[in-house]
């Protein structure tokens, strides 16, 4: 029987430890909670070098944790709800195509949202939109013998705390912030309301029921928070914060000092694109895309250009580039 | 070389196979390269990120990471041993495993104890293998 922990407002670090805990003993559990702090979560593969103005997070009090799932920065604070949903591996109800797996497992969040009287629609591979603009993120990954997804629903969010923590010039805040107000909404934004976060932890109960199975209630046992106590001292070690891959770099060819061209090969909508990232004196300058000859679907290369617009302009550094394409094509 | 549903499984080599691991092994001057097979490429799809994190794994540990779709998947090492050689070329690029997974390779190990490789997990030979992707493209039917 999956477990589930309904654990209401909590200490901000215990949002993150306690699925990475659970996962670690192999606890299959649906987790309700909500942050009683602000903080930043920064994906498996990031480095808050990078991505973070930790000057400004420390003066701030902002906590940052480095998660072991995937996806990129998210500002979190009290406003939010999450869920995760821990279940091992070897589950049959655990569909290993990651495509099916989200899109199995956000069909219950999407319901809650329908509803409380949102228009909400779930979009491959893992977010889910109101008004065609994203309210939810969500993401995934393997920690021990368990599949784990971490999301969180949108009641409202502070736009400008989120371009503040990012390791950004003001242009690209600017920029950052524009995008933001162009593609996200909150569950307020839509629906002029919020609902309790009771109201939406029984929705998610009886939805993920229905896939999960009847719950056994729990709670966090002295060896679940010894776990989390465990994890709680690496995670917040300086190797663990700073340890994390060499991110896809594309092919730079340089045409002359100063003049860049990275080749960038995408996935969007199903047909693979290429994209000539042109720098002049250390800024993007422009962006051409191509298709693969398959389909060419200019309706698609028009909304891809679209979403990436906001690189124009930033500064020249490939591994920040590529992050940011990633974020753009994929959160 | 063996081919089903447009994914190529070259059968100069051998296959790990625990819990759906779907690495590749290839003997090289007494050192073992390892990379993902056709199969997990296909799954993965359009791969943002690589690390290898483990120096010296047991057979089975965790070696490192890859994420694809806003997802962390870990591969896993099918022999004990010390990690020689990373393909720089890969983790920088690791599109280069989306074009040819068996180009690709991740890493090097010098292995402790070459009698692992004659485990139920390892696999060669177009029977065997062939019936495994089958068998593992029927799983994916189901879900």
């Amino acid at each position: 029987m999956v477990k589930l922990f309904r654990l209401g407002d909590i200490f901000w670090e215990d949002t993150q430890l306690i699925y990475h805990a659970l996962a670690n003993l192999n606890i299959e559990a649906l987790v309700l909670d909500s942050p009683k702090e602000e903080y930043v979560c920064l994906g498996f593969h990031q480095n808050p070098d990078d991505e973070l103005d930790l000057e400004y997070c420390d003066r701030n009090n902002i906590g940052v944790f480095r998660r072991e799932i995937g996806g990129g920065s998210v500002w979190l604070d009290n406003r939010q709800v999450f869920y995760n949903i821990i279940l091992r591996k070897d589950n049959p109800i655990v569909p290993r195509l990651t495509q099916n797996y989200f899109s199995k497992f956000l069909k219950p969040v999407v319901s809650v949202c329908r509803n409380l009287g949102m228009e909400a629609e779930f979009n491959p591979i893992c977010d889910i939109l109101a008004s065609g603009r994203k309210f939810s993120g969500n993401g995934g990954g393997e920690i021990g013998e368990c599949k784990v997804i971490a999301g969180g629903l949108l009641l409202d969010f502070e736009f400008d705390k989120m371009a503040n923590i990012m390791n950004l010039n003001s242009s690209m805040k600017d920029h950052f912030r524009e995008s933001m107000d162009n593609n996200l909404t909150t569950i307020q934004n839509e629906m002029g309301q919020t609902p309790s976060k009771n109201e939406i932890f029984d929705g998610l109960i009886r939805e993920f029921e229905d896939i999960l199975g009847p719950f056994e209630i729990s709670s966090i046992t002295p060896e679940i928070r010894a776990e989390m106590d465990r994890l709680r001292s690496y995670y917040f070690s300086d190797k663990w914060m700073h340890q994390r891959g060499v991110n896809n770099l594309g092919r730079e060819i340089k045409v002359r000092e100063g003049y860049y061209i990275l080749g960038v090969d995408v996935n969007f909508k199903g047909d693979d694109h290429h994209l000539a990232i042109f720098s002049e004196d250390g800024q993007v300058s422009e962006l051409k895309i191509t298709g693969d000859g398959s389909t060419d679907r200019i309706e698609d290369q028009i909304e891809l250009k679209k979403r990436l617009s906001t690189i124009i302009k930033m500064d020249y550094d490939q591994r920040k580039i590529i992050n940011a394409i990633s974020d753009m094509i994929y959160l | 070389m063996l081919v089903i549903n447009d994914m190529k499984f070259p059968l100069d080599r051998k296959y790990y196979t625990k819990n759906g691991a779907h690495m590749w092994l290839a003997e090289d001057n007494g050192q073992i390269k390892l990379g993902l097979d056709a199969f997990a490429s296909e799954m993965a799809g359009f791969l943002t990120f690589f690390a290898v994190t483990s120096e010296e794994p047991n057979v089975g540990e965790a070696i490192g990471s890859f994420e694809s779709a806003k997802f962390v998947s870990r591969f896993y090492s099918p022999i004990s041993g010390k990690i020689v050689e990373v393909n720089k070329a890969a983790m920088a690029n690791p599109k280069l495993i989306n074009d040819d997974p068996y180009s690709a390779w991740i890493v090097a190990i010098e292995p402790r104890d070459i009698s692992e490789l004659d485990s139920e997990f390892i696999i060669e030979g177009e029977e065997k293998v062939s019936q495994w992707i089958h068998e593992e493209l029927r799983k994916m039917e189901e879900e």
